[in-house]
């Protein structure tokens, strides 16, 4: 296992579409563990594999609602209602902005076992759901946030 | 993805935010309709804060509940959104900033502002900030609704009382005990301690106060009360050499004057005030019965008796609209403290004045059904007392004379107390006594 480098915006990776996993494969696996590590030291509550430079269609989500998430190949199959809320992101450091998301989001995504299973979550978790699954087609929040904030006021 | 929260909780993860737990209790006291006392409690009872910070969170919870209605009139006028449509904590925010500026000397204005600002989300800041400094900017000073125009509302923001609650005094009292009743509304330092003379006398326990470093003298209403303040009192109360009662519900129990001896009943007992009292009164001779509807009160009564050194307390559970026949006739004194509106303790519970009007006007009609069965447990020549902790006619005079009017075996029984009891009864004004609001009534039974 490794903490792996986290790319940051700029980088022309985090602007591509990620592939589906077609097998789950050892090396998935690895990728998975590695991600694991590197979004607990970086404190964070979400991470996609294209934050570590992979293409795959592999996400984290961690939050107290719904504790560690592995997803492979997620899919959003329905969500209600709005929240404008504050985020930030591990490749985009320091930048602070508030979206406009779904108030509660069904993903639905294969575990490491290759089970397909469904996950709801709600005002954190939706906007993590939101958040690293626009990761896998290339949009960062800043590409959406209606409103950006200032750093110093959160000192 | 980062969490804003989780992030900024890190940074401050050593000490726990009064403020903070301030603003959160508000909260749960407006949506929940908790009783500000009860949150404050479980809040301190939860032990994040430590030392001046559990004085600092209680202030202010205190202090912006009471004065609630006042700082939402400011926000009114200096926010674009009026204070009833605002977010719960962006209220809450507000209140607790506008509350540090007006009414606390000691926390530094930038400080009132900024701390206030970190309280909400990052969208409500500038809105928050924005109306702090506003009313910095004006000084501080908000004007009044015009007096001649509308006193009730003027009395209303002035006082911090709801509207309704302001029109209600003003029918039932007028203009100047209007004034001097919400003009002693607001909670002081002042606390009244009943000295336990089974153990000590005034003067010894003055001493002790003193020792243990607070201020203390002699009530000048009532015999055998220390009026202090502070938290110096608190060890005395575990070794039984006072407990707490205003003066008033003191005078209530020096009315009654039960002699050594005799059977007292308590019909509405807890916390057990006046039941000590009459014990105490008594030397610990005779019989004292307290009864409460709530089991779960009883233990204060208990327990209270236990470290005063009485023995002569018993309690039970008893609904005091309902007394067991066995009592019937029984009882040499009978004490009846009716549930009420308790709106002669304003200055000690700082939701009551936000109680509605429309919920009072039940009560004369409850109060009466308890002393109708009160007045058949006492003895021919005994006595019965009525009393309330309210300043509302109907629950006051309305029942006493009620009772009066009908039960012919009964006669009001003159006493003295500031001046007043001539009739049978007496109201005790906070303003003009300086104790509780209070009512108190006697009854002999004449056959």
């Amino acid at each position: 296992m490794a903490i792996l480098n986290i790319v940051k915006e700029g980088d022309p990776v985090l602007r591509k579409t990620s592939r589906e996993v077609t097998e789950i494969t050892p090396r998935i696996i690895r990728l998975l563990d590695d991600m694991k590590e590197t979004l607990a030291d970086a404190q964070g509550c979400g991470l996609a594999a294209v934050q570590v430079g992979v293409l795959r269609r592999v996400v984290l989500v961690d939050t107290e609602e719904t504790g560690l998430l592995e997803l492979i190949n997620p899919k959003i199959i329905a969500y209600t209602g709005t929240q404008e809320e504050t985020e930030g992101c591990l490749s985009v450091p320091g930048v602070w902005g508030i979206t406009r998301r779904p108030k509660s989001v069904t993903v639905k995504a294969l575990n490491r076992n290759g089970e397909e299973f469904t996950v709801t979550g709600t005002d954190l978790a939706a906007r993590a759901f939101c958040h690293e699954l626009d990761h896998l087609d290339g949009t960062l929040f800043i590409d959406k946030m209606i409103e950006k904030l200032d750093p110093a006021d959160f000192e | 993805m980062v969490d804003i929260k989780k992030n900024r909780k890190n940074g401050q993860k050593a000490s726990a935010n009064p403020r903070k737990f301030a603003a959160d209790s508000l909260v749960k006291w407006e949506k929940l309709g908790k009783y500000a006392g009860l949150e404050a409690a479980a809040t301190l009872e939860g032990g994040e804060l430590h030392g001046a910070d559990r004085g600092l969170y209680s202030a202010l919870v205190y202090g912006v509940v009471e004065r609630s209605v006042t700082l939402d009139y400011i926000i009114d006028r200096l926010s674009s959104t009026p204070a009833k449509k605002l977010e719960p904590i962006v209220r809450a925010a507000l209140r607790l900033g506008l509350y540090q500026l007006l009414y606390m000397d000691k926390i530094p204005d930038h400080a009132a502002v900024s701390e206030s600002v970190a309280l909400v989300p990052k969208r409500a800041s500038g809105l928050v900030n924005g109306v702090l400094r506003a009313f910095l900017r004006g000084e501080k000073n908000f004007e009044l609704p015009p007096r001649g125009d509308d006193l009730a509302g003027h009395l209303s923001v002035k006082y911090s009382v709801p509207r309704e609650l302001c029109v209600f005094f003003l029918d039932a009292y007028g203009e100047a005990d209007t004034e001097g009743i919400l003009d002693s509304s607001f909670g002081g330092d002042r606390l009244c301690l009943r000295v336990n003379t089974l153990k000590c006398s005034p003067e010894a326990a003055a001493s002790r106060l003193s020792e243990l470093g607070a201020e203390s003298r002699l009530s000048k209403i009532v015999p055998h009360v220390l009026v202090t303040s502070g938290n110096e009192f608190l060890s005395g109360i575990d070794e039984g050499l006072w407990f707490v009662q205003d003066e008033a519900s003191a005078a209530a129990v020096a009315v009654l004057s039960p002699e050594k001896g005799s059977v007292v009943l308590d019909m509405c007992a807890a916390p057990g005030g006046k039941s000590f009292g009459c014990a105490i009164t008594m030397e610990n001779e005779g019989s004292v019965r307290s009864f409460d509807i709530h089991e779960n009160k009883l233990s204060l009564i208990r327990d209270g008796a236990k470290r005063l050194g009485i023995e002569i307390i018993e309690a039970d559970v008893g609904d005091g609209k309902s007394p067991a026949e066995e009592l019937f006739g029984c009882a040499d004194y009978v004490l009846c403290d009716a549930p009420c509106s308790g709106l002669g303790v304003l200055s000690k519970k700082p939701d009551i004045r936000y109680k509605s009007v429309a919920d009072i006007a039940g009560l004369p009609g409850v109060q009466y059904d308890i002393l109708c069965s009160a007045a058949k447990c006492v003895k021919q020549g005994g006595v019965l007392m009525y009393s309330t902790c309210t300043l509302n006619p109907a629950e006051n005079e309305g029942v006493f004379m009620r009772f009066r009017d009908e039960h012919p075996e009964f006669e009001p029984m003159p006493f003295e107390l500031c001046g007043m009891g001539n009739d049978g009864y007496a109201t005790l004004m906070p303003h003009k006594t300086g104790t509780d609001g209070f009512f108190i009534s006697k009854f002999i039974r004449v056959r």
